[in-house]
């Protein structure tokens, strides 16, 4: 399989992961399965983490691996916020607080430091293309996304973007998932935050019977997966959602929740996705990264076509200078010299 | 004089605590729930019918005593800290696991669900959403006080900016209890704060800014133009808070009377800057600048956090210690 295919199968895993996600974020999984049973067909567009990956992106294809923080500063300054005119559509508060600190003049790392969601999970959603521009160098991959990562988050919010974009540069020669997970924790510290979620998220799969998500994915009977599931799914949350916090973004549970539903699917972009929204809290983001990784992995084809389908040229309505553009146009000027 | 002094960070912490209009929705925790319900009510028709009538917390009958002026959490953390300073820290917090008639901050409630799985610090504050806010900085004042080090009691709620705005509150608690100088007292703290930390350029900033301005109410507008992008509801974080307080410390003299009001003028630092403020200026004035009026005011906790804690007389629970 070419570099070019798991590009495509990357971000068009992560664009489908984002819209199928969109519409349960921040629902319970029993919400979840009330309303859909098992969530497997796209109803709308994606959000913002399909838009800033693609932002992410022309960075990358501009600057290659001489990306710094400054040139991503800048082209915040030259490219988002003379746009924000009004209402920021679709910026969490992360992006809103970077472009407040940047409007007030500070540099990176100032600018990820000072708004105190240096933590939330806005790079690890925009992270996939460092993985892509660095096949089977997670190292390179985590230091690339660093540079993006130190203008607007701080802490565990860069070591979320460094896991996945680690996970993602691993499942780019087609690694196996426990080696994509095990990619991710060698790029962050093991006394993290994020290091101490996926481990524990990790262990919970690896209690439960291999393939949950995978089996029940295809059982066509919504009661019977629930049965398999709800165990897995609750002892997830259990594991790494914390329970006195209004908000569910937080970089460390977004990435845990992801990897371990790329590891219960098996590394099938389908199972991965499925289970991942099904899990909630910020579904759309941990939807886009299990799709991304899992898309990565098995390629432009392993994106289910129904899926595929769906997904459009962005709107731009989080992020005006990336409108018009398609993911597959990116994962290929991503993937062109590689 | 430094018992006095000593005293006057207690006792100014506890009126920097009651002034600022949080206090009151704080202290409303002592009525029914239903009562607050009916309160939220009234914000949704202040809002559905467009009427600027801002509803504040009432009694419809409950008892009105939790809605005069008086000291809420910050003193009752204050208060739990200097009863339990002699214990293991972990081993301290350990016991209010479970507990679920106390109310704390983000931080505090995180890591304590944290120490209930079995999380020990430094992970049960550094695992944290909050673990950048003034919890710990708050407590502080009794370690700097008292001359102790805060850091293994900080590190279990806390780390980051929530970590150094504890060892930041210490450091200048402790020099104004020492010289009574605001200014020394501000340069204490800097010496824990790197100036490439949020924190730590916060705190040259807001020093910066309210210098310029020449007095501590003078210094409001700009405190809230450099430190405030008022992008989220985070009043209580550390690398606002702390600075904010330093600041008017030192812009006001070490006076309690000019700083605290002006503190409390910043709105969305209203639930803890003027605690941290009063703090310090508490410290560099002693308990005898504090106005009389608002010792007394201050000094009995309404238990609002810690019910244990209410009707314990802070002044008294000082004298014990001693």
């Amino acid at each position: 399989m070419t570099y070019r295919d798991r590009a495509r199968g990357c971000l068009l895993g992560l664009a489908a992961g984002d819209a199928l996600g969109a519409p349960a974020e921040n629902l319970t999984p029993p919400e979840i399965r009330r309303r859909w049973g098992r969530l497997t067909e796209i109803e709308g567009g994606g959000t913002d983490d399909t838009e800033y990956a693609i932002f992410a992106a022309s960075l990358l294809v501009r600057h290659g691996h001489a990306l710094t923080s400054a040139d991503v500063a800048h082209a915040y300054r030259t490219e988002i916020i003379p746009r924000v005119t009004g209402p920021m559509r679709g910026a969490g508060f992360s992006e809103l607080g970077t472009i407040e600190a940047l409007r007030r003049g500070l540099e990176p790392p100032l600018t990820g430091l000072v708004h105190q969601h240096g933590w939330s999970d806005g790079l690890a959603m925009r992270a996939a293309p460092y993985g892509v521009f660095c096949p089977g160098d997670p190292a390179e991959a985590a230091r690339l996304v660093e540079e993006d990562g130190r203008v607007s988050q701080s802490g565990e919010g860069v070591l979320g973007g460094r896991a996945v974009a680690g996970a993602v540069a691993a499942a780019m020669t087609g690694a196996a998932p426990h080696e994509v997970v095990a990619a991710a924790l060698s790029v962050i510290p093991a006394d993290s935050w994020t290091a101490r979620d996926i481990v524990r998220a990790r262990d919970v799969i690896v209690a439960s019977d291999a393939d949950v998500a995978r089996d029940s994915a295809f059982a066509r009977d919504s009661d019977a997966s629930s049965d398999v599931e709800l165990p897995v799914v609750e002892a997830l949350h259990q594991a790494v959602v914390v329970e006195h916090y209004p908000w569910t973004d937080v970089a460390p549970e977004a990435v845990a929740l992801a990897l371990a539903a790329y590891l219960a699917g098996g590394g099938d972009v389908e199972a991965t996705v499925t289970f991942g929204v099904s899990l909630g809290r910020d579904a759309d983001t941990i939807g886009a990264i299990a799709g991304a990784i899992a898309g990565a992995g098995q390629g432009r084809d392993g994106v289910p076509e129904r899926w595929a389908s769906r997904i459009g040229p962005v709107t731009g309505k989080c992020l005006p200078v990336v409108a018009g553009r398609h993911v597959l146009d990116v994962a290929d000027e991503l993937a062109e010299g590689l | 004089m430094s018992g006095d002094r000593i005293a006057g960070a207690f006792v100014g912490l506890a009126v920097g605590d009651a002034v600022g209009w949080p206090a009151t929705r704080h202290r409303s925790a002592l009525h029914a729930p239903w009562s607050r319900r009916l309160l939220r009510e009234l914000d949704t028709f202040a809002e559905e019918h467009r009427v600027t009538t801002l509803p504040v917390p009432f009694a419809l009958n409950q008892p009105v005593a939790p809605l005069a002026v008086g000291p809420s959490d910050d003193a009752e953390w204050l208060a739990w800290t200097v009863r339990t300073i002699d214990r293991p820290r972990a081993e301290a917090f350990g016991e209010l696991v479970g507990r679920e008639d106390i109310r704390a901050r983000i931080s505090v409630a995180t890591a304590l669900g944290s120490l209930a799985k079995g999380v020990e610090p430094p992970a049960s504050g550094h695992d944290n959403p909050h673990h950048f806010d003034d919890a710990a900085a708050v407590r502080a004042v009794a370690f700097g006080a008292l001359g102790r080090d805060p850091a293994e009691d900080a590190q279990v709620t806390n780390a980051g900016d929530g970590l150094l705005g504890a060892l930041a509150m210490a450091a200048a608690v402790a020099e104004a209890v020492a010289t009574g100088s605001a200014a020394a007292a501000a340069g204490a703290a800097l010496a824990v704060l790197p100036p490439d930390t949020a924190i730590g350029h916060n705190a040259r900033l807001a020093l910066d800014v309210a210098r310029k301005a020449g007095d501590a109410f003078a210094a409001v507008p700009a405190l809230d133009a450099a430190l405030l992008d008022h992008v989220y509801s985070y009043g209580v974080g550390a690398a606002q808070t702390v600075p904010v307080a330093l600041a008017l410390a030192v812009a006001a003299g070490g006076s309690l009377s000019a700083a605290v009001p002006a503190a409390a003028c910043l709105a969305a630092l209203a639930d803890s800057a003027p605690a941290l403020t009063g703090a310090l200026t508490g410290a560099c004035g002693g308990l005898d600048a504090i106005p009389e009026g608002w010792t007394a005011s201050a000094r009995t906790l309404a238990g609002c956090c810690l019910p244990e804690l209410a009707g314990e007389d802070l002044i008294e629970l000082l004298e014990e210690l001693a």
